[in-house]
Order: structure tokens, then C-alpha cells, then sequence
């Protein structure tokens, strides 16, 4: 086996220890998302709220994808893209589309 | 190789670990936020000898501390990778101006990093000789009024002027730009008129005060637009822009000429030695040629002409 070869297999298996530890914390994950977003739907002006969720998916999407949720990570950066242009002053997405994103991105999760 | 990676997601970093590990670097520390790397930074017994920086943490972000790495004297020029899923262009641009070396996205390819750590490795340790003659020159200069040369053509990095980058950091940064970040790039060179006379009768001290002093400069005249330049060597500086107000012309050559006639050399020898600049042709890529990001970096060089802030305003008047 090549060098190259070892690397990726080597690599392959961290990636499926870590894999598993991503599909145990996707439930508190959706937990949290579920909450923050009653919190930003109730009361529109709770930044911490918005800032909270928009790292949270931010955390989903950095990994997501190397894990090979590609679906995942790419429903993971539309919700944050969502959830940032959100928070602009210019308010570029309704806060029901970003809503919305995250919904997806949770019903995604939820499928682990 | 001693490597810091940075990052608030736990998984995130125990994949970069891997990664690191099977290219052959076992010498992985990891910290969960900036303040914890700024802690291992304070008190490791041995240096770090390259970062890895998420951009999105709580607290002090990625490029925050980017910025406080480069002001600790020991890490003035160690390789600093971002390795951020953030794509969008101002955090490249904020990334780089802060003071990275390169930029990596996530989703990474093992491999990948693997070889952009090893190349950054290499470009590090060379670059350090440069740089080295200049800034050891200046001590001893201080201390023996002699000192070791680089010579005329050496892209050495300025590294004391904010927005004045590596060429390896520079390439590194337009690899990074999509097509429609390119299209909406330009990029000029200014040049020091003379460069090679100048340099043969400057001692090595004498001749990075009055780059240092040009790149300042520069960055003082482009301070309205979004900018980043660096030295390619030979008295030349590129000098690229993006976004709103990103205009290059004669008035923008007249304010950075102002800028260098405050305060022009005197040299040791006793001689005066007044700094021109002037300014090549604007780049701006074309649909065709926009693939090639490097062409911001090497088509401004290839212009013939220039132009001074005198010549630029007799044509302006005219």
C-alpha cells in the first residue's frame, strides 16, 4: 500500500470515530437549535439568541461535509448563510426563510 | 514541526489532528478558543513553529488573533493558515491583511493540507534567511554601522506596515478568489525610479527604511479601498483593490508621492536621497483571463509604462 494510501485509510478511520460522535450530539443539537429558534421567532430583536444559533450551524457545517453528510453540510451553510443575512440592518433574508433553513437543517439532523 | 491548531469545535479539530498526524506532523497542540491559545502561546517552553486558526469562535475570533500572533516579535512571520469554512470575501481579505499566510476551506482535503503545510513549512524557513539579513543588518547597524546585503531583485516581506503582505502570502490569497472575486479585482505596481542605483549606495538598513517607508506609503495613498500589497523585489510593489472607491489614478499617485516627500532619506553617508515612484498601467482582469488569479500579481509588472505624479498631472492638465 502506498504512503498516500495509508494516509487515507488512517484518516478515514478517525473520520468514523469522529463521525459517530457527531451523530451522538446531532439530538442536543437540534435541542438547542429548536430553542434558540423559539427564542428568535417570540422575541425578533434577541441577538445573543441569533448569534448562538448561526455558530451553532456554523459548527455543523465546518465538519459536516468531511464526515460525509455532504447533504448536510450544504443545508448547513445555507442556514447560516440565512441566519447571517438575517441579522443584517438591511435584512436581505425574512427571518421565516432563515427559520425555515434551520427547520430543514434539523429535520436533516434528526435523521441520523 | 511544532503546529498550534486552533478551533471551538472539538470533532473539527481531532479531524485536523488526523490530518496533521498522517502527513507526518505529530507535534499538534490544539486549543478550543483564542484566550486558551493565547495562554499555550504564553507559556509553551518551546515555540510553535506554524498556526492553524478557525476564523468563527466565540470571543476572540480567528483573525483577532492572527493579528495578535503577528505583534509577538517570535511569530512575526511563522506560517499562519486559516482553516475556516467562512468563504465569503471580506474574511479572506480581513484574513490576510491580518496577517495569514494562507487560507484553507473547509471541507479539507487531508492530503491537501497535508502539502499546503509542508509548502508553507519550506517558503517559511527560506523567507526567514531574507528577512533575516534585513533585520539583523538593522541591529547590527545600530550596534557596528556594517552589516550583511540582500540583494536589489530579493521580494523580501515588510513586515512592520498593516496591509503589506508576503509574495507567498499575496499568491496565496489570489489562489483563493472565485472568478467573480477576480473579475472585480485590479491590481498596479509602483515602482521606486532608480531602484538599483539607490540600492548600491544604500547600506541593507538604509535600503528597508526607505521600502518600509514606500510600502507605508502606498497603503496610506490606497487607504480609502480595499487593498493588499506586497513587495515582488527590484523596487517594485503590487498593490491590489477590490470594492466600491477601488479607483487607481494620478491623484491616487500624487497622495502617496505627498506621503514619501514628508520624510525622504538622508543616508548615513550624509547624502540625500529623494524617492520617486511611479505608477504602471491599471490591470483589471478580463472575462478570459480572470481564471488566472496570478495574472493581478504578474500582468502590472509586465507594463512598460509608467508614469510619475509630476507626469501624471502635466497629462491631467493638459
Amino acid at each position: 500500500m502506498t504512503d498516500t494510501a495509508q494516509f487515507q485509510r488512517a484518516f478515514q478511520t478517525s473520520v468514523a470515530e469522529v463521525r459517530q460522535r457527531f451523530i451522538d450530539r446531532a439530538a442536543q443539537q437540534v435541542q438547542d437549535l429548536d430553542d434558540l429558534m423559539d427564542r428568535i421567532e417570540t422575541r425578533p430583536d434577541d441577538r445573543a439568541a441569533l448569534e448562538a444559533a448561526t455558530h451553532l450551524v456554523h459548527k455543523i457545517a465546518g465538519v459536516a461535509t468531511t464526515l460525509g453528510f455532504e447533504h448536510m453540510g450544504e443545508l448547513a451553510n445555507r442556514a447560516e448563510s440565512m441566519l447571517i443575512a438575517c441579522a443584517q440592518p438591511s435584512g436581505e433574508a425574512t427571518r421565516a426563510q432563515a427559520l425555515a433553513a434551520v427547520e430543514t437543517l434539523t429535520e436533516e439532523l434528526d435523521r441520523l | 514541526m511544532k503546529i498550534l491548531a486552533v478551533d471551538d469545535d472539538d470533532l473539527a479539530l481531532e479531524l485536523l489532528s488526523s490530518a496533521l498526524r498522517g502527513a507526518g506532523y505529530s507535534d499538534v497542540t490544539t486549543a478550543t478558543s483564542g484566550n486558551e491559545a493565547l495562554d499555550i502561546v504564553a507559556t509553551t517552553e518551546k515555540p510553535f513553529d506554524a498556526f492553524l486558526l478557525d476564523i468563527r469562535m466565540p470571543g476572540i475570533d480567528g483573525i483577532e488573533l492572527c493579528e495578535m500572533l503577528r505583534e509577538m516579535p517570535r511569530y512575526a512571520s511563522v506560517p499562519i493558515v486559516m482553516i475556516t469554512a467562512m468563504q465569503e470575501r471580506h474574511f479572506i481579505d480581513r484574513a490576510f491583511a491580518a496577517g495569514a499566510m494562507d487560507y484553507i476551506n473547509k471541507p479539507f482535503d487531508p492530503i491537501e493540507l497535508g502539502v499546503r503545510i509542508g509548502i508553507a513549512e519550506r517558503l517559511s524557513s527560506q523567507a526567514h534567511q531574507v528577512e533575516e539579513s534585513a533585520t539583523e543588518v538593522a541591529l547590527l547597524k545600530s550596534r557596528t554601522g556594517f552589516g550583511a546585503e540582500f540583494k536589489a531583485e530579493e521580494p523580501i516581506t515588510i513586515g512592520d506596515v498593516a496591509r503589506v503582505i508576503s509574495m507567498t502570502a499575496m499568491e496565496n490569497y489570489l489562489l483563493r478568489l472565485t472568478y467573480w472575486m477576480a473579475i472585480k479585482s485590479k491590481s498596479v505596481v509602483f515602482s521606486i525610479s532608480g531602484f538599483r542605483a539607490i540600492h548600491a549606495q544604500c547600506d541593507p538598513a538604509e535600503m528597508y527604511d526607505i521600502l518600509s517607508d514606500a510600502a507605508g506609503a502606498i497603503t496610506d495613498g490606497l487607504k480609502y479601498t480595499n487593498h493588499l500589497v506586497t513587495y515582488v523585489g527590484d523596487g517594485q510593489f503590487v498593490a491590489v483593490v477590490n470594492g466600491p472607491g477601488s479607483v487607481l489614478d494620478a491623484e491616487i499617485l500624487r497622495s502617496i508621492q505627498y506621503e514619501m516627500d514628508q520624510s525622504q532619506p538622508v543616508l548615513a553617508s550624509g547624502k540625500s536621497c529623494p524617492i520617486t515612484l511611479e505608477m504602471g498601467e491599471v490591470y483589471s482582469p478580463g472575462l478570459w483571463s480572470a481564471p488566472n488569479r496570478l495574472n493581478l500579481l504578474l500582468c502590472p509588472q509586465l507594463t512598460e509604462n509608467r508614469s510619475t505624479a509630476n507626469a501624471a498631472g502635466h497629462r491631467a492638465a493638459a
